[in-house]
């Protein structure tokens, strides 16, 4: 399983191809990237949440009891709405074909993306660190 | 309880938890997983830059899901989405 690190570099992995999509137009593979950018940063602060088992703290799967969302969902609930914003939105792209504005684009990176960026990096970097995911 | 029924019921009660709250959306359609374990559900927003409410569904979805040990993708479109990609 990847470590901490690991996933903090998948996660600007993704956010940059994310960017990058943007400038080439295309947009509706750029809610996927930040989708994924969101669950890696998601996955290399989960051995710093409480209560969860070592399966939990490593998932490997969207759904189920040790699913990333079900933990976000029950364990870290504040942020479940944006986590699943960007979960739905790459669904929708991934399995249904619909179209995604450009506005929507943009909200995902700019409203769903960045609370859950800070609070990564509140949970694993020093206090005043300030990294790509505390500045998004 | 039959299957079908089990299927009408979620779903059901998804809408309702949708519609019921938020008079600015709509269930388009819904579409439970074989094992009943996933509800897929398309809600049709009246203005789909009204942030604040989708925010408000998903919250509100995820508290359908703990109450009914089901997962729920929830995903929006606009009343003029032809469903084609941008």
């Amino acid at each position: 399983m990847p470590t901490a690190k690991e996933h903090e570099t998948y996660a600007r992995q993704h956010f940059d191809e994310a960017e990058k999509m943007k400038q080439t137009q295309k947009l509706r593979w750029g809610t996927v990237a930040y989708f994924y950018s969101a669950m890696h940063m998601v996955q290399a602060a989960l051995p710093s949440v409480p209560g969860l088992t070592t399966a939990q703290q490593s998932p490997e799967a969207h759904k189920g009891p040790d699913g990333t969302s079900t933990i976000v969902l029950r364990h870290i609930t504040h942020l479940y709405p944006f986590y699943d914003s960007l979960f739905s939105s790459s669904y929708k792209v991934r399995y249904r074909g619909g179209a995604i504005a450009n506005a929507e684009i943009e909200r995902h990176r700019h409203i769903d993306l960045p609370p859950i960026g800070q609070w990564v990096c509140a949970q694993t970097h020093p206090a005043d660190c300030d990294c790509w995911m505390r500045a998004m | 309880m039959s299957s079908a029924v089990a299927d009408r019921k979620v779903a059901w009660n998804f809408e309702r938890t949708v519609t019921d709250a938020f008079a600015s959306a709509r269930v388009a359609w819904t579409d439970l997983s074989a094992d009943e374990s996933l509800l897929e559900a398309m809600v049709v927003l009246q203005d789909p830059n009204d942030w604040d409410v989708r925010l408000a569904i998903l919250q509100a979805k995820g508290e359908f899901e703990l109450a009914n040990d089901v997962r729920v993708i929830c995903m929006f479109q606009s009343p003029d989405d032809d469903g084609i990609p941008a």
